[in-house]
């Protein structure tokens, strides 16, 4: 029987969800608290034959797959993907690489070159993000270069080293909604519209979920944007523009509690197959 | 675990108000949840002896997220 390792911290009811599908194909389960591991090299004993990273603080699940992988185990999804989408910027560099279509974009570290980007941009107003964050936390709409001066002076005077990297991104004007599709390898699973008023579309914001019919060309920048980051389990987010569609970023520990319903796709059932597939002996 | 998992009389009490918590059967350890009284956010901490021992949950830290 193979043992599937949930690596996490807090348990979310998207764990739960990942447990009950389990427990349903028989896997057994064995829950491992990061918080109270020792990464050790010497003596660590892994019983498992596939992990799964499921940890709510990014740091610490990175540094928890670093060290499976380097022990030679398998986890999913991959320290490599991870970094790939964890970082907006890495992340928006390969989408471009790839051709993906993606909101433009630029990194700066001051003022002086934060004006000249926004130029470069197409002007005013722009999304001043965190290159590394989530649950569209401390993300600005910056509507003219008062705001973008003030801004830029909070995060340099008050912000952490990570916050004095500015990820400026052109402001997409969506129709009150965006789309966000889950992935596992290389199947596309669903799509849900995330509709709010609010500019912010998280469902963690309050976004609600609603079904999105997954057309061919929808399948197809999902296959390539997943592609583009590495492959795995991923969510990947998309605006609607006049244009087409338009990746703006790929998560890869989705969060899904509110689209497994409108769905009707079993999304966890879905992450459990794709770990069996990449379990010791399968992949 | 998995009979622990299964025990649908455990009760915990919170930290802060004293109230007495009794939580869906399916309450994992590390999960969080709000005291119904003072809304108080909570973690189970891990099941003992049919108990539920709760704290106070941690705070939403800078790199949470999906």
């Amino acid at each position: 029987m193979t043992t599937l390792a949930i690596l996490h911290s807090t348990v979310r009811k998207e764990e739960k969800l990942i447990m009950e599908a389990a427990r349903d194909r028989r896997v057994d389960i064995e829950l491992i608290d990061i918080r109270s591991e020792v990464f050790n090299p010497k003596g660590y004993a892994a019983e498992f034959d596939i992990a799964l990273e499921r940890s709510v603080s990014t740091t610490k699940g990175d540094y928890a797959v670093a060290f499976l992988e380097s022990l030679g185990l398998p986890v999913v999804n991959s320290s490599l993907v991870a970094r790939n989408c964890e970082d907006k910027f890495l992340t928006s560099l390969l989408l471009a690489r790839a051709s993906v279509s993606t909101p433009k974009f630029a990194l700066v570290f001051s003022l002086e070159q934060a004006l000249q980007a926004v130029e470069n941009l197409g002007g005013f107003p722009v999304v001043l993000k965190p290159p590394l964050g989530s649950w569209g936390r401390l993300l600005a709409k910056v509507n003219d270069p008062d705001s973008l001066e003030a801004l830029l002076e909070h995060k340099d005077v008050l912000g952490t080293p990570p916050h004095k990297a500015f990820y400026i991104q052109e402001f997409v004007r969506k129709p009150g909604r965006d789309i966000r599709v889950f992935i596992a390898g290389e199947a596309v699973l669903c799509a849900v519209y995330r509709e709010s008023g609010h500019w912010i579309t998280n469902t963690a914001r309050g976004g609600v979920a609603r079904l999105c019919p997954v057309t061919p060309e929808l399948r197809s920048i999902c296959e390539r944007a997943s592609s583009a980051v590495g492959g795995g389990l991923l969510a990947v987010d998309i605006f609607e523009t006049p244009d087409g569609f338009s990746v703006n970023e790929v998560n890869h520990t989705m969060e899904f509690r509110n689209s497994e319903e409108p769905t009707g796709v079993s999304i966890s059932g879905a992450i459990v197959d794709y770990c069996l597939s990449r379990a010791k002996g399968n992949s | 675990m998995s009979m622990e998992r299964l025990d649908t009389t455990r009760r915990g009490e919170c930290p802060v108000c004293a109230a007495i918590l009794s939580p869906a059967p399916n309450v994992e350890e590390t999960e969080i949840l709000p005291c119904p009284e003072c809304r108080t956010m909570l973690v189970v901490e891990r099941f003992e002896s049919g108990r539920l021992i709760l704290s106070e949950a941690p705070q939403i830290e800078e790199d949470w997220g999906e």
